[in-house]
């Protein structure tokens, strides 16, 4: 196995949460809600990953409650900021605090111990001994799924009636409205989605990428991966190569301090990208290009 | 002979697709509907009208389920229905083009339209063939894969129409469809309308404009400050002075004169030369224009919409780029200079999108009020003046006669014509000395036109220039001085004297004699 091949390999792998988590928030941007939660999201992710699998001692069982321990838990950022037309920014915060502390007060008693259902890496006879590229082709079925996923949601969001609802919701909720569909009810979709998938993005986290249970396990992946909708201009594709990107990023920082160089430099390039975006799209006629959604963070309310 | 009819609860008529009865809406602070009984037969244009703030829009909305009643009930053929949304009024066959279109400007047409459709399964290219089918029957062209933001303001309204057609409904609510169209736009809108009735849907049209309401509709209700004054009047039992006095109840007295004013020896104000100016989609949309607006003349540019009229404003007003050419106000270059300086100039703008440049919607009318001028008339030391503001805020509501609940009202809350009204007055408190209107009485009801074409004489007596763009030939023909004709971005022809509306009708129409 080649070097390059190998790295490929390694940023698949650490992308994957990132790509979870980046697919869920894009659909959430693109109905309007924006949910800074999903540090939180992701957290309870993780911890119900892995208490689920070291009670059932199923990685399935594991993941599936992730999803809807992420999804559940979303929800409460779709009622605040949906249903009473909370400001969206202190909402978000007050889920990740929310799910950090309540993940680090029930996760004590799993700090340390390990799992024995693990997450087989299905590597791809021939393709897998391809020089650089073949990195793509030994992973995990998570991985693999990821990618699937995205293409799907790419379709879904730019080739259908559903995506034409959510892009709509996320621009002009009051035609949308207009038009006899429910606007509330598309958000909260949207927004559960977004929870369910940021619960995988964690469940895969503690339960192959590091394996184990501990405090502070994201390390800052649901922030990155808020960076990361907006680098990938709300479009699920563009995702999936921000992801990989960051993963390769986060790979690089780990073999490059051996060499000397500031691992913190390389960190800080999905905010400086993100920074760059929301300038740019600050211009009137670049946001028509770019996808910001119109009604991103605005609460909708028919009046009377 | 005027004709009143009193209805009195007659039972439910099969003959009527629709019956309102006893409705009342309170907004806060306002009854914006007060025991209203409204009916429409099946298969009529029934028109219905009443002066800014009447109550119309309310009236509407509620049938279309986006407003509830406070009291009141709703039958549709004979029986009672709760409409608490508008997917119950689709579902019953009520479909409605608003008067801010609900469109998207960032998707296709096509999008637009099977965003409003039923049922989660469908196939684009079913919608695409139906949609083709629709616009043959009724002669509603359409280009399917265009972006909304890509199209004219009749364009964008033939894409509501065709929403509300696809859904097959038996009623369509018009809420004053013509006031952004140009007349030959409105005369393939009512060609289609008629269609729509033969076919046996009933239309329901709010305008403005009486002679329009005269010659296409069967019927004519008319709404007074939330009361029905007259309803169901014939078509041929009304004429347009008893019209007239039903809607409005203050005096329509100021007649503007003909006389046109020779200012060929006067100081020029604005010099603008060869001017080249980009549209939305970057295609040249004025091509090199030249031309001179003196000290005290109404200049007209009249012109089919989409031939650069916009463009030109906008370049004008710092709200878009020049490419070429440039501008000279009182002697000084502008080109390219941000709005902020052109305001200190003396220039104001009534702006052509009116909810996008004129207002900031959920600031209140006072705060709108003192938007442009905050820093030179109502500020003392670092605070702004809360009397002075009060004082000129409620002074303009009394002279344009804008109907608000009270100046601390969100511009939002104010309907339709009152907001192009508030947009109006300010821009005229300013005592501009050069003013540039786009349709400044688009949406505005026969005593408020009145008053507002008063407003901008009096302004150009005073030594102040207009330059004034309106897709309404009558206006311009009756303020300018001075009319350009506008076509495919150029000026084709200038008339300085007495011009009938026949000359430069030919003119926007045909190329260069
Ligand atoms: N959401 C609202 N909140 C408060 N007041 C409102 C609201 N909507 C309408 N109003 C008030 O109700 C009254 C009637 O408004 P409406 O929009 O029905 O008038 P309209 O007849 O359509 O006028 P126009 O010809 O100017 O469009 C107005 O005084 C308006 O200020
Ligand atoms: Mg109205």
């Amino acid at each position: 196995m080649d070097i390059a091949a190998s790295l490929l390999a390694e940023a698949i792998k650490a992308g994957t949460p990132l790509l979870f988590a980046t697919l869920g928030e894009v659909y959430c941007e693109r109905s309007g809600v924006i949910n800074l939660g999903l540090e939180g999201i992701m957290t309870i992710g993780a911890l119900t990953g892995f208490a689920t699998t070291f009670i059932t001692g199923s990685i399935w069982m594991g993941f599936l409650a992730a999803m809807l321990a992420g999804g559940v838990f979303s929800l409460i950022h779709a009622f605040a900021s949906i249903s009473l037309g909370v400001n969206q920014t202190v909402s978000g915060l007050a889920t990740v605090m929310l799910g950090t502390g309540i993940s680090s007060l029930l996760g004590k008693r799993y700090v340390g111990l390990s799992l024995r259902d693990r997450l087989m890496p299905m590597t791809i006879p021939f393709l897998s001994e391809i020089p650089v590229l073949g990195g793509f082709f030994r992973h995990d079925p998570l991985a693999y799924a990821g990618i699937v996923i995205a293409i799907v949601m790419w379709y879904v969001l730019f080739k259908t009636r559903i995506g034409i609802i959510i892009r709509a919701v996320g621009e002009k909720p009051e035609a949308v409205d207009a038009a006899g569909v429910n606007v509330y009810l598309v958000r909260y979709i949207c927004v559960f989605l977004g929870g369910v998938l940021g619960g995988l993005g964690g469940a895969y986290v503690s339960l192959y990428y590091t394996p184990g249970w501990r405090e502070g396990i994201m390390m800052g992946r649901g922030w990155i991966a808020l960076a990361l909708t907006i680098f990938s201009l709300w479009n699920p594709i563009g995702s999936v190569l921000g992801a990989f990107l960051f993963g390769g990023v986060e790979v690089l920082q780990f073999h490059l301090q051996e060499y000397g160089v500031p691992a913190s430099l390389l960190g800080a390039l999905p905010y400086v990208v993100t920074i760059i975006v929301l300038t740019t799209s600050s211009f009137g006629f670049m946001r028509r290009k770019l996808g910001v959604p119109a009604a991103l963070g605005k609460p909708y309310r028919r009046e009377s | 002979m005027l004709n009143i009819r009193v209805l009195i609860n007659l039972g439910n008529d099969q003959n009527y697709l629709v019956e309102m009865r006893g409705i009342v809406k309170m907004f806060p602070t306002v009854v914006a509907l007060n025991n209203v009984d409204f009916r429409v037969k099946k298969g009529e244009i029934h028109a219905l009208l009443g002066e800014n703030g009447a109550g119309k829009t309310t009236l509407m909305r509620i049938l279309y389920g986006m407003y509830r009643p406070d009291e009141g009930e709703v039958f549709i053929e004979g029986r009672r229905v709760n409409i608490s949304s508008p997917k119950d009024a689709l579902k019953l066959g009520i479909g409605m083009v608003h008067q801010h279109f609900m469109l998207i400007d960032r998707l296709t047409v096509l999008e637009n339209i099977a965003l409003s459709l039923k049922g989660i399964k469908v196939s684009f290219k079913e919608i695409r063939n139906r949609i083709e089918e629709l616009s043959s029957i009724y002669g509603l062209k359409i280009n399917l894969d265009a972006k909304i933001w890509q199209l004219s303001v009749g364009e964008k309204q033939r894409v509501e129409i065709l929403k509300t057609l696809y859904r097959d409904v038996k009623l369509l609510i018009l809420d004053e469809p013509t006031s952004v169209l140009t007349p030959i736009e409105s005369e393939e809108l009512f060609k289609s309308l008629r269609k729509m009735v033969e076919s046996g849907k009933s239309i329901i049209l709010i305008t403005h404009k009486i002679d329009e309401a005269l010659n296409v509709s069967d019927s004519i209700t008319v709404l007074r400050k939330g009361r029905i004054v007259a309803s169901e009047i014939k078509r041929d039992e009304a004429n347009r002075l008893d019209i007239v006095s039903m809607i409005v109840d203050r005096p329509i007295d100021f007649k503007p004169n003909r006389i046109k004013k020779d200012v060929s020896d006067s100081r020029i104000v604005m010099e603008v030369n060869n001017l080249r100016v980009l549209d939305d989609r970057g295609n040249i949309a004025v091509r090199d224009i030249s031309f001179v607006l003196r000290e005290g003349e109404i200049l007209g540019i009249a012109g089919v919409a989409g031939n650069g009229q916009k463009e030109l404003i906008e370049a004008l007003t710092g709200l878009r780029r020049i490419e070429n050419g440039y501008v000279k106000i009182f002697g000084i270059d502008v080109t390219n200079n941000p709005v902020g300086k052109m305001t200190s100039l003396g220039i104001a703008h009534i702006p052509e999108d009116r909810l996008r440049y004129g207002v900031a919607l959920d600031l209140s009318v006072a705060d709108n009020i003192i938007m442009k001028l905050y820093r030179k008339k109502f500020s003392r030391r670092f605070f702004l003046d809360e009397a002075t503001i009060k004082k000129e805020a409620e002074r303009l509501i009394q002279d344009f006669g804008i109907v608000v609940p009270s100046i601390w009202t969100p511009a939002g809350f104010l309907s339709g014509g009152n907001i192009q009204k508030l947009i109006v007055a300010r821009e005229l408190s300013m005592s501009p000395k050069i003013l540039i209107a786009s349709n400044p009485t688009s949406g505005l009801d026969v005593a408020s036109t009145n008053y507002v074409h008063w407003a901008l004489h009096r302004l150009r007596a005073s030594g102040s220039s207009i330059l004034l763009v309106s897709e309404d030939l009558d206006e311009i023909l009756s303020l300018s001085d001075r009319i350009l004709v506008m076509r495919d971005g150029k000026i084709v022809k200038e008339f300085k004297e007495e011009s009938s509306i026949n000359d430069i009708g030919l003119a926007m129409t045909l190329k260069e004699t």
